[in-house]
């Protein structure tokens, strides 16, 4: 059961590392996108182009806060697994 | 608007704004990274599986588990957002390039009626309108670079022909120029309406009979070539480091150097070649002894040997550039026009062509030549050659705006090599692919290569020969 329970929290301790190396990838990316001060077009196509570029923007943020929750609960699991183990 | 530069050409109906394509490279890698963030996060969902119920830390797992259906979720819509996005963006570049074609085919139909009746109406003053137009050219061409205030009445002509709209109506009355001499002849207009919209069957007959009339005049004669080399650097320059550095590489007015010759030797110990020529030196009709004069610039335009083109050509030569030497070639204005015919010869390896200003629309270059030719939408030189009509190289487009050019005291700056050398600068930071496909030829070229020697040449034209000019390099 130890050795199982090891392995399990060595997981966990994992899909914490790649969930937060994730969301680090998705703000680098999000840095890139277009900036909304660099207008594409000029006129009311703008504010479409501005409106649907902010959701892009915020969908970013949500996933990278989604990731951020999943890489903490994660690592919460890998502490009572490794805690449990251990005692 | 002096800043914005606009991309087209180069394979694609698309045009736009160097921002646009930018934001469009910009969000496909987005698409790209949230696709790859989905598989990411499937592939970790995978790593704890449901073996670990009951274990302490199963509600933690759960709550992560949760959180990542959501954020496989979120990527999806955001990788569907940012594929619309550069889909919409995609799609109003090649509406906004289709609409530009319709309105140029228009605008070239509309202007050859008009012509051919300017043609049948002004026929009689025809002898009165070349006389005026042979003192009227090297007068007003003639003072590009000079300062518009050494003569009064160059400041408003210098706002005149510093106009988008006359670079506009130049380029139509070029490719109209036929339709004007059909009714200057009282021949019937063509009924083909493809000999019109293609327009540039026009243009080199027109050019030749400009020549013609002008050869009874002793004017616009080509003559034999004489090239020197005028010195040498064994120290030279690195390697170009992009577009404007290329640029400040082209022997300017202040040195009656017209063609720099770099040459480079490869890891493999073979030699390859960077080519640099300079603009028009002389605007008049001739005769003069300066190859780069207008006689090469008809001649270059209509197809036929330009002056230029020899002395290039001989330089190259005495270079040690042969048929197989790969080489890249960068001219400004008439330079743009003789690397560009040098291309489209076939006589050489040509691996690049970087143009700046320069009326080549009729050259005939190789797809495969990767090309990039910078024009300023007021400049009227580029117009000089008419429609692209042989060749699709990317253009990259400035408006260089009224205020910058009313702050440049010199006469026609717009096509000077210091205004495109700023276009040249924004260029270089372009994330626009297209350019980015040419930049990275050019890199690869000088890729490991170490610049061994730098030469500059000299070129005369033969009728001013005397016991103390330079001896022929050929």
């Amino acid at each position: 059961m130890n050795a199982t329970q090891a392995r399990s929290g060595a997981l966990l301790e994992m899909q914490a590392k790649r969930l937060e190396l994730l969301a680090a990838r998705l703000e680098e990316v999000r840095r890139r996108l277009p900036h909304l001060s660099q207008l594409v077009w000029r006129g009311p196509a703008a504010i479409i182009y501005g409106v649907a570029l902010e959701h892009l923007m915020t969908e970013f943020a949500r996933a990278h806060q989604q990731l951020a929750l999943a890489a903490s609960a994660s690592r919460r699991a890998a502490a009572l697994v490794m805690a449990t183990t251990n005692g | 608007m002096g800043d914005v530069i606009v991309i087209s050409g180069g394979g694609s109906v698309e045009v736009g704004t160097d921002t646009l394509f930018t934001a469009v490279a910009a969000l496909a890698r987005a698409e790209t990274e949230l696709a790859a963030g989905m598989g990411e996060v499937a592939s970790i969902e995978r790593l704890v599986g449901p073996s670990s119920a009951g274990f302490p830390g199963f509600g933690p797992v759960m709550a992560a588990d949760l959180e990542m259906d959501a954020a496989l979720l979120t990527l999806a819509r955001a990788r569907a957002s940012a594929a619309a996005l550069a889909t919409a963006l995609h799609g109003a570049a090649t509406a906004y390039g289709e609409a530009e074609r319709v309105t140029q085919t228009t605008a070239e139909q509309v202007a050859a009626g008009i012509a051919y009746q300017l043609g049948v109406q002004l026929a009689p003053f025809t002898p009165l309108m070349i006389q005026l137009g042979r003192r009227l050219w090297p007068a007003i061409l003639g003072s590009a670079g000079s300062s518009s205030g050494s003569s009064p009445w160059l400041a408003p002509i210098k706002l005149l022909v510093e106009r988008r709209d006359s670079a506009f109506v130049v380029r139509l009355a070029v490719m109209s120029a036929d339709e004007f001499g059909t009714g200057a002849l009282r021949l019937p207009l063509g009924s083909d309406p493809s000999h019109r919209v293609a327009g540039d069957q026009g243009l080199s007959t027109s050019i030749a009979a400009i020549r013609d009339l002008g050869r009874t005049d002793g004017l616009l004669q080509e003559t034999p070539i004489i090239t020197a080399r005028s010195s040498s650097d064994t120290a030279p320059q690195a390697i170009p480091t992009g577009w404007a550095d290329r640029a400040g590489r082209i022997p300017d007015k202040g040195t009656t150097d017209q063609v720099r010759i770099d040459t480079y030797e490869r890891p493999d110990g073979s030699k390859s070649y960077e080519v640099y020529i300079a603009g028009t030196r002389d605007f008049g009709l001739g005769p003069d002894d300066q190859p780069w004069d207008m006689t090469s610039n008809l001649a270059g335009i209509e197809g036929s040997e330009a002056g230029s083109i020899v002395a290039v050509e001989n330089a190259m030569k005495e270079s040690g550039i042969t048929g197989d030497s790969p080489v890249l070639i960068t001219g400004h204005s008439q330079g743009g026009l003789v690397a560009a015919r040098i291309a489209s010869s076939g006589e050489y390896n040509v691996k690049g062509l970087f143009t700046l200003g320069a009326p080549a629309a009729q050259s005939a270059v190789p797809a495969g030549v990767p090309w990039i030719a910078l024009e300023h939408s007021n400049d009227i030189v580029p117009a000089l050659s008419g429609r692209w009509a042989h060749s699709d190289p990317v253009i990259v487009t400035r408006d260089v705006g009224p205020l910058e050019l009313a702050r440049d005291p010199h006469f026609f700056a717009v096509h000077l090599l210091p205004e495109y050398e700023k276009t040249a600068a924004l260029t270089d930071v372009s994330g626009d692919p297209r350019v980015g496909a040419v930049t990275r030829s050019f890199d690869d070229f000088t890729a490991g290569a170490t610049p061994v020697l730098s030469e500059y040449y000299t070129s005369v034209r033969e009728r001013s020969v005397t016991s103390d000019s330079p001896p022929a390099a050929r």
